[in-house]
């Protein structure tokens, strides 16, 4: 008669499973780390095209970091390709809206890619109040923020339930500031997901017929150049729908697209 | 007498024939009528036994004016078993197999001889075959008897599906039957310069193990493009399709954009190929020849009607054109590069892209084209051509527009593409260099020639740390741990504050609690009893029984019983409402268990006690109850 795992094989068994997962994640770490390595050094011996590949295989790996953004887009600039400059910088500067270099980069990458082509937007309207709200902080930050007031939060709610009666109104003023903040981080939070569905994009080509439907045969709308910071309102195969600041949509491959 | 002569007569027809089928088939047969020399082609001999008969000396025909490209050495054995009558008949056939070919320069039919065998001691003989002079990509013939699915090669040498059930004598295989090659146009009648596809399928019923093409097809007249194979790692893909009631595998061999080049009626030509199995050794057998049909397709002339001057007449298709610059200001004896780029679907290496004016004030070098293509149905790609260009003075020039003139198929008309004027701004001096970089900290040096030492903006360098800092919220927020860390704190409030509730609930000091507590310690006590019962301890047990009774007592008059005498305590159960009846069992209790404590008697045998017990519970039942 087979005999009932004892709970201590069962401890074994998951701690174990924990440690290879544990090494596994290690491992994964270290090839992560190696690539970004190999990045730079390709970048400081001038080998663009190396350092962009390596850079690259960090990205595809699904981490999100402005410093792997940041130096992709200087390895992109110096490659000449500036609109995935141009989308590395953005992406950097969305992930860290207080990295000045980011910002110094994208304006330097933007500069050069005027001197090829400008889209001038007639019509252009300023992004609405929210989106600039929502953008103000990195997702990261706005991340962090909302969890430590939402936890503080309830904590506050259970010592005060747990304090004796002088102490709670105390209590009860901490855990109404710290629920008021963890509110509003907790509403820019959302507008960030929201955000995300409907995400920005820049145009990578140099120059990107834009075209009326999803499909190459379509007749094209408009032109447009690399580094145009577009809305990606649809996907379709491999096609996605963008619009422009002033309300212009068409349809661009994804290929041409370096979402944000 | 009559009678006798037709029983004799039935007798020689029956022997004749019972002796013509003891006579094993040993019979001959070529894969093909008709050969080109050089060509290989199969002739196989077979023997059919009906059991084990011993058979030895085989003896292959001479095979003279021919070449023997391989032979078997044993034969090939396959038995077959009938059952039916009530009898079994086992039938072994052996085959001997040859491949051969015409000799270089045979002028004429070729007859190939009887083989030998000896089975039971009798030597038989095949029949004689011939072998055709014929061209070359003939495709193989079933044997006679083949045809109709019966004869001495029930099987046939080759299955019948591979071939055909009809194969025609010229070989061509592109006609619906078992294994052909079809060549398919999307459009038979095109302009000149619009795409026109062709693809190639190999239709086959059974598998092949070899494809080998053998003559591509030829495409005069058309400017050709490749289109890239859809087939995985070079193997056919395969897909089943049924056609005129049969069922086939498919596969694409081939595809290609075709554009005319010249009005008229073009030809492409028959693509043909090999298909074989493989036998044990993996070497081709039952190798067939297959032939497309050619394709014609014609070839419109584009109209006349609103052609535009200067319409080149590669510029067919549907194209964007489009100038830029790399710069808009330049120092004079620098360059700038000017791109013109023609993209769009259609055939894109034709196109003529609109050349770049000569500009006044400037020089310009020979241009650089570069062409990338997208082959596919339609082929559409981008065509580029850099100008570098210096001016020779400064001021303001302009690029004028450019304009490509081109014919839309689709559209059917023609589509002039004008692309914006670009202006450029000439600085500086002729001669004169604008910047001289490297020079220091750009001070003039004493004495020597002023340094402007322009520092351009450049990028800020990369971050060399060991490792990239990583922005763990921002995957954070999309994870199951996010969602765990809002949902888990407002549930484990409410658990917190549910449970203090009941808690506090189940601790208040109510009439229904106080009565839970109350049978909760009677329980208890009973159980103590029931303990010094088991004992044999008498005293004790009463003991237990009195205190229970005037506890449960205290509890239902609402003050302690235990200084009341049996006549108050009478007096106040029924002020509480307790019956007659059950008052007086509380008191015979109370009373009972008082004497027994002193005075025990037959109140100490286990039975009385054990009624004791159960009367005590009984009363406690009834004094808990409500009031």
């Amino acid at each position: 008669m087979p005999r009932a795992p004892r709970a201590a094989t069962v401890v074994v068994a998951l701690a174990g499973a924990a440690l290879v997962a544990l090494a596994g994640a290690a491992a994964r770490a270290d090839r992560l780390d190696e690539a970004w390595r190999r990045g730079n050094e390709a970048y400081l011996r001038s080998d663009y095209a190396a350092a962009v590949a390596a850079y690259e295989e960090v990205e595809r790996s699904g981490i999100s970091s402005a410093d792997l953004a940041y130096n992709l887009g200087d390895a992109y600039v110096r490659k000449g390709a500036l609109g995935p400059a141009i989308w590395a910088f953005e992406k950097a500067a969305a992930l860290d809206p207080g990295d000045e270099d980011a910002r110094y980069n994208l304006a330097q990458a933007r500069k050069l890619a005027a001197r090829r082509a400008t889209d001038r937007i007639e019509g252009e309207e300023r992004e609405p109040f929210w989106i600039r709200a929502v953008t103000s902080l990195g997702a990261s930050t706005e991340t962090w923020l909302f969890v430590a007031l939402y936890l503080g939060f309830f904590a506050a709610l259970t010592w005060r339930l747990r304090a004796r009666g002088d102490a709670r109104p105390a209590l009860t003023a901490g855990a109404a500031v710290l629920g008021a903040g963890a509110l509003l981080a907790g509403v820019l939070l959302a507008g960030r997901v929201h955000l995300d569905r409907l995400p920005f994009g820049v145009l990578l080509p140099d120059a990107v017929a834009v075209k009326e439907g999803a499909d190459v045969n379509y007749r094209t709308s408009f032109e447009a150049h690399a580094g145009l910071r577009v809305r990606v309102v649809d996907q379709d195969g491999d096609w996605a729908r963008i619009r422009l600041g002033n309300g212009l949509e068409g349809w661009v491959r994804g290929q041409d697209l370096g979402r944000l | 007498m009559r009678r006798l002569v037709l029983a004799l007569g039935c007798l020689v027809v029956v022997a004749a024939r019972s002796a013509a089928a003891q006579t094993p088939p040993f019979v001959a047969a070529l894969d093909r009528q008709a050969a080109a020399p050089g060509e290989p082609f199969v002739y196989e001999v077979t023997l059919t036994l009906g059991g084990d008969d011993p058979f030895d000396d085989f003896r292959a025909p001479d095979f003279k004016g021919l070449s023997v490209l391989s032979a078997s050495r044993f034969p090939n054995r396959s038995m077959s078993v009938q059952m039916g009558g009530g009898a079994t008949r086992v039938e072994n056939r052996l085959s001997w197999r040859f491949e051969l070919a015409l000799a270089a320069g045979a002028k004429g039919p070729v007859t190939i001889g009887a083989a030998h065998v000896r089975v039971g001691g009798r030597t038989l003989a095949s029949n004689a075959v011939t072998v055709h002079l014929g061209a070359a990509g003939a495709a193989p013939s079933p044997p006679p008897g083949q045809r109709g699915g019966k004869g001495l090669f029930p099987g046939g040498l080759f299955p019948p599906d591979i071939f055909g059930e009809e194969p025609s004598d010229n070989a061509v295989s592109s006609t619906p039957g078992a294994a052909f090659i079809r060549a398919v146009v999307d459009k038979p009648r095109v302009f000149v310069g619009e795409q026109a596809t062709v693809t190639w399928y190999l239709y086959i019923t059974e598998p092949q193990n070899n494809f080998q093409p053998l003559a591509q097809p030829r495409t005069d007249g058309f400017w050709s493009e490749d289109l890239p194979s859809t087939n995985p790692q070079g193997r056919l893909a395969f897909t089943d399709k049924v056609e005129g009631g049969r069922r086939y595998q498919v596969a694409v061999l081939a595809a290609k954009a075709l554009f005319p080049l010249q009005a008229g009626k073009l030809t492409v030509t028959a693509m043909e190929a090999e298909v074989s199995q493989a036998d044990f050794f993996g070497r081709p057998v039952r190798a067939r020849r297959l032939k497309a049909d050619p394709l014609t397709i014609e070839a419109v002339p584009l109209p006349r009607e609103g052609q535009p001057p200067g319409f080149e007449p590669g510029n067919v298709g549907q194209f964007s054109c489009e100038v830029a610059t790399d710069r808009a200001g330049v120092a004079i004896g620098d360059a700038v590069t000017v791109t013109v780029t023609v993209r769009g679907t259609g055939n894109v290496r034709n196109v003529h892209v609109p050349a770049l004016p000569t500009l006044d004030g400037w020089k310009s070098y020979e241009p650089k084209t570069n062409v990338a293509v997208e082959p596919g149905t339609p082929v559409t790609g981008t065509k580029t051509v850099e100008w570098l260009i210096r001016p020779d003075r400064a001021g303001k020039t302009t690029i004028p527009a450019l304009v490509l003139a081109s014919f839309d198929p689709a559209a059917r008309r023609y589509v002039e593409t004008r692309t914006l004027p670009i202006e450029l701004v000439v600085t500086g001096e002729p001669g004169a260099p604008t910047t001289v970089a490297g020079a220091g900290a750009g001070a003039p040096l004493a004495g020597g020639p002023v340094v402007d030492n322009v520092i351009g903006q450049a990028i800020r360098p990369i971050r060399v740390r060991g490792t990239p800092r990583r922005d763990l919220g921002a995957a954070f927020i999309h994870g199951a741990g996010f969602t765990a860390t809002v949902v888990v704190p407002p549930l484990a409030f409410l658990g917190l504050v549910i449970g203090g509730r009941v808690r506090r609930r189940l601790g208040a000091d109510t009439g229904r609690t106080r009565r839970r507590r109350l049978r909760s310690h009677a329980h208890r006590r009973l159980r103590a009893a029931e303990g010094h019962r088991a004992l044999g301890r008498t005293a004790d047990f009463y003991v237990e029984i009195d205190r229970v009774l005037r506890e449960v007592l205290s509890e239902r008059l609402g003050a302690p019983a235990a200084g009341l005498n049996l006549d108050e305590l009478r007096t106040a159960l029924a002020a509480r409402g307790l019956q007659p009846p059950e008052i007086a069992r509380v008191a015979a209790a109370l009373e009972a268990s008082d004497q027994a404590r002193f005075a025990p008697g037959e109140r100490a045998s286990p039975t009385a006690m054990a009624a004791a017990l159960g009367e005590a519970a009984e009363l406690i039942d009834i004094i808990g109850g409500e009031a």
